[in-house]
């Protein structure tokens, strides 16, 4: 387990590279170092994406839907985003998980 | 035994005490409280009445047919207004600068150059410096790629404003770091072909260059008089973590005083007249200066004079009296400084500006209250009188407070004016009403802090602050903690928040919770306690404050959480005894008026007896004072 402090982005094998970019660069846009994770065969869960040392994660599933949240929020979802239909929030998503580690108001 | 109720009808609110009377005793049974429907003094008064002597009767177990006596009280209606005079004012024109505090600017440093589009970068010149202007139409991988480009083929880059949140990305895949300013909204009035410096401070610092008068006058080669002149801008710059300063070839800027018009205060012997950019000081001092003021007057086609003018016609209105006969007897005038957009400003930045708030009051001796009588004794048939003297009525009332006494001032801060009326130890009695309160309070909060929304700052005036620090947990403005078991909304996460009736409403302003809450702090005390002691100033015959021991402060105003503290605060330097009021042992600050006409019925020299509702005694008050 990579212990360095990051937001994890776990992604389903099924979404392509190219459809999360805007979610990463608003985490880059916040300087916040990211860890992402491409899920060959599990399933992407919460459980999987707040594990990181800050414990704030971003999951894309495999139909597109992007939950940002905490390990200890305690509903679904911080935010949501679908990365196919909802793409101008992904940035917002991205920068959003960055200012929740920076312990600035969402966007 | 008779069962009287008296109501008093506040701006506010309408309340009521029940009472059992009779032998000279006053057995007080139960209270009420309503919102005063319509505006005081009308008829339209009458369905908060019924309402608040309902809730009364309700508690006491009682039915209406049980009622003996309805006493109203005598109030004479005050109307306060305010208004703001922006007396300053900066204006830049052709010279142009952005200052702002983007939450990710690109790189750090100072970048000097001429200015050129994004677009237009392919025909640079060699011996030139350039600072790129890019709009939001390119995505930061282009301008990244072709700024790496142009750097390649020779072209010097020195810095980058830009119109997108993009600052880090950018300068993340630039091979030539430069300092990159972003969210510059306007970016399109951004000169070209102009001399300009882009400075970015580290993180946690300011810029240092573009902020100091002679930073800019060796960046552009300024002579002294040209240095002077950019003094504003410098200033407004002042800290910023980045800007932008172009200087362009008759470029000026201008900080001057506007005109806002004078006040003409007429008295019985002597008449004065201030201008309102001299200060509220000096409006203060003149004001004090006339003995017995007659009038107060704005000069035509200003905004004080049509603040002035409107209170009167209001008041003229609700009376049905001639406007001539509508006389200002007081107006409060307050320095400010509020932040105002600069003229000529890219990215609307702004800069604090002196301002002077004024508060002005009229009260007119035209009682309306007969009216009200004759339609509360038809509605209800109950018999209705309207009570004494509203301040015998007040005081009588507030000398319920148990620990309270003669020499005594009750203060009442309403809305829109601050009422005192005050008992020597001789038995002496005297009523001011003067011009300034919540309303005042709550336009300086506002313009102090630059919010459009009204109720938004009287909200800030009304409730204490917070910061939400997680999702589980805030920080009061004390500095203690507050655990919360659910996960709070995101939409308040990192935010600073009011504490409205236990619900958390985020204050969607870019100021930090300390500015808020000394501007908050500051504005209350500007207003009043300067009010308390220019109200015991008033109604003291020496106008000594020390004439008085104590000081009661009654009203809805009184249950601010941290006017009544600031208040006892101010007055203990002069050895007074303020606090929020307890009428009846009970009542808080609230209730004065409507237990003291209760205590009127037949009143000349009898002592009375005061209940709580459980039957026992727990004062007595001297009523023949």
């Amino acid at each position: 387990m990579d212990t360095r402090p990051n937001i994890k982005v776990c992604c389903s094998k099924n979404i392509d590279r190219e459809s999360i970019s805007e979610i990463l660069w608003g985490i880059e846009e916040e300087e916040i170092p990211y860890l992402l994770e491409i899920l060959s065969s599990e399933e992407v869960v919460k459980e999987k994406f707040v594990s990181g040392t800050l414990e704030i994660g971003i999951g894309v599933f495999e139909n597109g839907d992007a939950f940002l949240t905490t390990r200890k929020y305690d509903k679904e979802y911080i935010q949501k985003a679908n990365v196919f239909e909802e793409k101008e929030k992904l940035r917002d998503l991205g920068s959003n998980g960055a200012r929740l580690v920076k312990g600035l108001p969402l966007r | 035994m008779k069962v009287v109720v008296g109501v008093d009808i506040g701006n506010a609110t309408t309340e009521v005490a029940l009472a059992k009377v009779g032998n000279n005793n006053y057995e007080f049974l139960s209270s009420g409280l309503h919102e005063t429907t319509g505006l005081k003094g009308t008829k339209e008064n009458v369905l908060g009445i019924k309402r608040a002597i309902d809730e009364a009767l309700k508690k006491a177990g009682l039915e209406k047919r049980d009622l003996s006596l309805i006493r109203i009280n005598e109030a004479t209606p005050v109307i306060g207004d305010v208004s703001m005079e922006t007396i300053t004012e900066t204006i830049i024109t052709e010279s142009t600068m952005i200052g702002h505090n983007p939450s990710t600017p690109g790189g750090v440093g100072l970048g000097i150059g001429e200015t050129i589009l994004f677009q237009d970068l392919e025909n640079f010149q060699r011996d030139r410096d350039y600072i790129v202007i890019i709009e939001k139409k390119y995505s930061f991988l282009e301008v990244a790629y072709k700024l790496n480009e142009a750097v390649e083929k020779g072209c010097k880059i020195t810095g980058a404003i830009i119109q997108k949140d993009d600052g880090v990305l950018i300068n993340n895949r630039l091979t030539n770091k430069i300092p990159i300013v972003d969210e510059v909204n306007f970016v399109g009035k951004v000169p070209t072909g102009m001399k300009a410096a882009v400075e970015v401070a580290p993180k946690g610092k300011i810029i240092k260059v573009i902020s100091n008068p002679y930073g800019i006058a060796t960046i552009f080669s300024l002579t002294s008089e040209e240095t002077k002149k950019i003094v504003p801008i410098s200033k407004a710059l002042i800290g910023n973590r980045s800007g932008v300063v172009i200087k362009t070839p008759h470029g000026d800027v201008k900080e001057k005083v506007i005109p806002a018009g004078k006040i003409q205060f007429d008295g019985t012997s002597k008449s004065k007249s201030v201008s309102i950019e001299e200060g509220s000081g000096k409006i203060m001092k003149t004001l004090s200066g006339i003995d017995h003021v007659v009038d107060i007057n704005g000069e035509y086609g200003t905004n004080v004079g049509g603040m002035l003018q409107k209170v009167k016609s209001v008041m003229a209105n609700f009376t049905n009296e001639d406007i001539h006969n509508i006389k200002i007897r007081d107006i409060l005038a307050v320095d400010t400084l509020v932040p105002q957009k600069i003229k000529g400003g890219v990215a609307e930045e702004f800069m604090f500006e002196n301002a002077v708030g004024i508060a002005a009051m009229v009260n007119t001796c035209k009682n309306q209250m007969s009216e009200v009588a004759c339609e509360i004794e038809k509605e209800l048939e109950v018999r209705v009188e309207v009570g004494g003297v509203e301040a015998d009525m007040a005081i009588r009332g507030a000398l319920t407070t148990p620990g309270t006494g003669t020499p005594l001032v009750i203060v009442d801060i309403g809305a829109g004016s601050t009422d005192a009326c005050s008992i020597d130890r001789y038995g002496n009695q005297d009523l001011v009403h003067l011009a300034g309160a919540g309303n005042m309070t709550t336009l300086l909060i506002q313009k102090e802090l630059g919010i459009e929304d009204f109720n938004l700052a009287e909200d800030i005036k009304k409730y204490p602050l917070a910061k939400v620090e997680s999702l589980f947990y805030i920080r009061h403005e004390d500095g203690s903690v507050q655990f919360f078991e659910n996960s709070l909304s995101p939409k308040v996460f990192a935010k600073n928040v009011l504490i409205k009736e236990g619900e958390l409403i985020p204050v969607e302003l870019n100021i930090s919770l300390e500015k808020i809450k000394t501007v908050r702090r500051s504005a209350k005390k500007k207003v009043f306690v300067t009010n308390v002691i220019r109200s015991l100033k008033k109604v003291s015959h020496t106008k000594n404050i020390r004439d008085f021991e104590f000081v009661v402060i009654v009203g809805g105003s009184a249950l601010d959480f941290e006017i009544s503290q600031m208040i006892t605060e101010a007055l203990s330097e002069y050895g007074i005894v303020a606090g929020c009021g307890n009428i009846r042992g009970t009542e808080g600050p609230r209730n004065a008026v409507a237990t003291g006409l209760v205590m009127g019925v037949e009143c000349s020299d009898i002592s009375c007896r005061v209940y709580s509702p459980d039957e026992k005694p727990i004062m007595e008050a001297a009523n023949g004072y």
